[in-house]
């Protein structure tokens, strides 16, 4: 009995690493009908599946083979030619084996499905009068381009047994009981082998076997991955220690051993990354079936596919990636017809790319459809309440079309099955930005639209503030902080007040409850020790997102950000929802990770603060945040009588640096700031106000810095005086034509230049 | 006929008595590292500690036991234990000796014991000076009554309520 289980599990394993196979070869086969050898492989593989299911008696999986390689005889030898019905019924026979197949792993048996209907129509086909084929076939030539770049992709072997790996898991888990944890998932580490390999000969032999390739449990390679992360530490202590000594020999091997730590770090960083092309393999038979039901033409082209990033990652976007060409297909791409109407050709193209770019993996969807009706999405978002009247007129092409990322957005005219139901282009921002990647949308109206997805290339490792509560540190993810405050005596008298027993501040008007870490980790014991901490010179206060909630957390000091490596907690400590990890920092010593969410819900649960978060939440909860971020300016002097102000939103953050640390570079000014080169715009010259000199009277006093985003790249502007951030309605401004410059309005009784600093920087290039 | 299986204890001092656990469950023994705290978790995990690159949470058996806290001269070991789930340490005053012993000459606990302390031993071991208390590693392990304890105040309420082990072991020795 057991040896029978032993053969039928290795008789799933090679079949559903073949079937993997087989979708890519149905849809070359459909553009390229005369590659021959591809027709072999599919009929070999169904054979040989037919053949196997006699042998274990599977009758039902026999039938379905049976009917299959019929007429895919009929196909090899040449008595019918491979048009899309026939190709879509053999696709459906390979879904359908791969259903029983499914079962018979979950459950040992066939199952209850019923492919009679299958069965009929491939027999039917086999006996269709087909039409005689066309002499040249059409897509020919496009085919074949998009063969090449199928062949010039990875592996296609390594990635049916990834594939087949993550379907046996999930097979497994309602047997085993292993919860979903997506690095339960085993890898597979593959040497990236010829293409030739995957074609017949090696099709044949057990796929696994090919290529010199084991498989590895991600754990394993997450433990290799700390274990090295350990030497890395070692290693850097032991650097230290050289310093002091002076033996030679052991100077020398001290060096080994560090050259040798930072090949095996590199090493283990190669291992967990895969290329992702790996994961795009499935995007031809995707294209084709949806192409197919919507009634288009289009030709998927692939560049990039062996940009490498982590597994984990490639999992988390296989799902919005996808969703982003469905919608491409769907809206973008017009039908045949009308592309032949405005002189495109009638196929269209959709092209997806990959690359890496400033420590992140880009990559880009373009297809040549219609692109984005602007008008529609501003009717429409009008007509969704989305869009008030007044933003409408104020926004610029780019800006509306950005609003296809809100919840409950669609422009189809009507829901199809493939997209239209407005869940669609914020759920994948959100997955985006979730794994800390950034989604953009490029829209050329009449010629097609470019997405960019930037993602980082690993998870394990993220951006974090680090924060000190009673001699405590503790890590934030910068993902939920909002800003940074920090509220000296004088303000923090006239700002802390009280509602309903919960301190609070107001924050440009709004109201923002706060939560002092040292009281919610019951650090210090006896309750009026909040007052003690609220009455402190200088209170610190980090403003977090969590969900619905913002508030503002208490701490003792905010340290530095780090990059910070992330490692599971146990279960016991994750139950408590107050920890979502933990780090190693560089001295060797365990720093908490907070969990923001849990902690807002633990404060949530607090009756006190929920009225305050209810009255804070209430007036239009998503509304509220775009609203304060319109109106909120950033005033600062760049003279001693001329005072301007500059959206919040352009501004990344605000940095000190002493007048000496100016360098002079053939570009312009430039600082070093946190080890990278930061390029200085003197904010007075640009604007021309101040012509004198820059130099400051007291060259001690340190100048303030705002940093800003212009074309991906951070710039840091010199202002004389940061003042205060205020709220401005935007019915104060008036607009005006001057160049880098968004109007002006009247703040504190003073007239002031709101700055629009990507247009001052780009109009400053251009001169 | 697990009478007659072979057992390998890997034995340790916590205050005056001497305990066990089998060495099949543990992983290694490693002296006592930095640990940091964990602010609501449950009183009986001292800390979090940094095992080769793993974050290990850390329990201490003095504390399981209820047994008055570890004087500041004890350096302390860490028993890193296997369990479910992945690792844990028990941190105990010293490690002593591995002994070689049959299945059947563990007894089982006796009645007279605390109920906490009977929850957590397997079994004694009668040696010719003293007495050992074998350990049930997974329930030691296993303390996810910690939201009890937070509810109750979380700051260490167990000293209120030592209802000493110590007294009714004192009795079994004598």
């Amino acid at each position: 009995m057991s040896d029978n289980d032993e053969f039928i599990r290795e008789f799933l394993e090679e079949s559903s690493e073949n079937l993997d196979l087989l979708d890519q070869d149905f849809v070359a086969l459909e553009s390229n009908p005369d590659d021959e050898e591809r027709l072999a492989n599919v009929f070999r593989t169904i054979h040989t599946i037919k053949g196997t299911s006699g042998f274990f008696n599977f009758s039902k999986l026999g039938a379905i083979a049976h009917a299959g390689e019929n007429l895919l005889g009929l196909l090899r030898d040449g008595t019918l030619w491979l048009d899309q019905e026939i190709t879509s019924a053999l696709l459906q026979c390979v879904d359908s084996i791969r259903e029983v197949l499914t079962q018979i792993e979950q459950t040992g048996a066939e199952g209850s499905g019923d492919y009679r209907a299958l069965n009929e129509r491939l027999t039917l086909l086999a006996k269709k009068q087909q039409a005689p084929r066309p002499s040249e076939p059409i897509h020919s030539d496009e085919a074949s381009m998009v063969m090449e770049n199928d062949t010039v992709g990875p592996d296609p072997v390594a990635d049916s047994v990834i594939e087949n790996q993550i379907l046996q898991s999930q097979a497994k888990e309602p047997v085993e009981l292993i919860p979903p944890v997506p690095t339960l998932l085993e890898t597979e580490v593959v040497e990236t082998s010829p293409p030739q390999e995957a074609t017949s000969s090696g099709r044949e032999t057990h796929a696994t076997s090919a290529g010199g390739s084991v498989r590895v449990d991600v754990r394993m390679l997450d433990d290799l991955m700390s274990l090295v992360g350990e030497l890395v530490l070692a290693r850097n202590q032991l650097l230290q220690f050289s310093t002091t000594i002076q033996d030679r020999n052991y100077q020398s091997v001290t060096q080994r051993v560090n050259q040798i730590t930072s090949d095996l770090q590199e090493g283990i960083m190669k291992t967990r990354m895969q290329p992702i092309g790996s994961m795009w393999s499935k995007f031809p038979r995707v294209v084709r079936d949806l192409a197919v039901s919507c009634k288009k033409e289009v030709r998927l082209v692939m560049e990039g596919q062996d940009t490498e990033l982590d597994r984990t990652l490639l999992e988390a976007i296989k799902d919005p990636l996808t969703h982003l060409i469905r919608n491409s297909i769907d809206h973008g791409i017009e039908t045949p017809e009308q592309r032949r109407r405005i002189g495109k050709n009638p196929e269209g193209t959709l092209l997806l790319r990959s690359f890496h770019e400033g420590g992140l993996v880009n990559i880009e969807i373009t297809d040549d459809g219609g692109g984005i009706s602007v008008e529609r999405v501003r009717d429409r978002a009008l007509r969704q309440g989305i869009l008030t009247p007044e933003q409408s007129h104020r926004w610029n092409s780019d800006e509306l079309v950005q609003l296809i990322f809100r919840p409950g957005f669609s422009t189809a005219e009507q829901v199809s099955d493939v997209s239209g139901r407005g869940v669609g282009m914020d759920v994948v921002r959100t997955n985006i930005e979730r794994i800390g990647g950034s989604i953009e949308l490029k829209n050329h109206p009449g010629h097609g639209t470019t997405v960019s997805v930037k993602i980082p290339l690993t998870l394990a490792i993220i951006p974090a503030m680090m924060v000190t509560c009673c001699n405590q540190s503790f890590a934030i993810p910068q993902a939920s902080v909002v800003e940074l405050l920090s509220l000296c005596r004088g303000e923090s008298k006239r700002f802390i007040e009280t509602i309903h027993e919960t301190p609070v501040v107001r924050l440009r008007g709004q109201i923002l409850p706060l939560v002092v870490l040292a009281e919610q980790l019951q650090l210090c014991e006896a309750r009026d020790m909040r007052d003690s901490i609220l009455a402190q010179e200088t209170v610190e206060v980090i403003v977090l997102q969590a969900d619905q909630l913002r508030f503002g957390l208490v701490v003792d000091s905010i340290r530095n950000a780090e990059e910070i490596v992330v490692k599971p907690l146990d279960p016991l400590i994750g139950a408590l929802r107050v920890y979502s990890g933990a780090t190693i920092m560089g001295d060797g010593n365990v720093t908490l990770i907070l969990d923001i969410t849990g902690i807002a819900s633990r404060c949530i649960s607090d009756a006190d603060l929920k009225h305050v978060s209810d009255a804070v939440t209430q007036p239009q909860p998503t509304e509220s945040t775009t609203v304060l971020a319109d109106a909120s300016l950033l005033l600062c002097s760049i003279d001693h009588e001329t005072y301007i102000a500059i959206p919040l939103d352009q501004i990344r953050r605000l940095e000190e640096i002493g007048f000496r640390d100016l360098e002079r570079s053939a570009s312009g000014d430039v600082v070093q700031c946190r080890g990278e080169i930061l390029p200085i715009v003197h904010l007075g010259r640009a604007l021309g106000r101040n012509t004198a000199s820059s130099r400051p009277a007291n060259e001690s006093r340190p100048l303030p810095v705002i940093v800003s985003m212009t074309s991906g790249k951070e710039i840091g502007l010199v202002v004389d005086r940061i003042l205060d951030v205020v709220s401005c309605p935007t019915a104060n401004r008036t607009s005006l034509s001057t160049p880098g410059l968004l109007g002006q309005a009247i703040i504190n009784n003073r007239v002031t230049d709101i700055v629009d600093i990507p247009r001052l920087l780009n109009q400053r290039v251009m001169t | 006929m697990t009478q007659t299986k072979n057992i390998r204890l890997c034995t340790f001092r916590l205050g005056e008595f001497s305990m066990a656990l089998d060495v099949a469950g543990i992983q290694e023994v490693i002296r006592q590292q930095p640990l940091t705290p964990v602010p609501l978790a449950n009183g009986l995990i001292c800390g979090l500690m940094n095992l080769r690159g793993k974050v290990v949470m850390v329990i201490d058996l003095r504390k399981r036991f209820r047994i008055s806290s570890r004087h500041e001269s004890i350096a302390g070991t860490n028993i890193i234990f296997k369990k479910a789930d992945g690792i844990v340490s028990f941190l105990v005053d010293e490690v002593d000796d591995v002994l070689n012993l049959q299945e059947n000459a563990i007894d089982p606990p006796p009645a007279i014991m605390d109920e906490v302390a009977r929850e957590l031993v397997r079994g004694t071991v009668q040696l010719p000076r003293k007495l050992l208390l074998v350990l049930d590693g997974a329930k030691c392990a296993n303390v996810s009554a910690m939201n009890n304890v937070l509810r109750s105040g979380f700051q260490n309420k167990q000293t209120q309520n030592q209802r000493t082990v110590l007294a009714d072991k004192k009795d079994l020795k004598a």
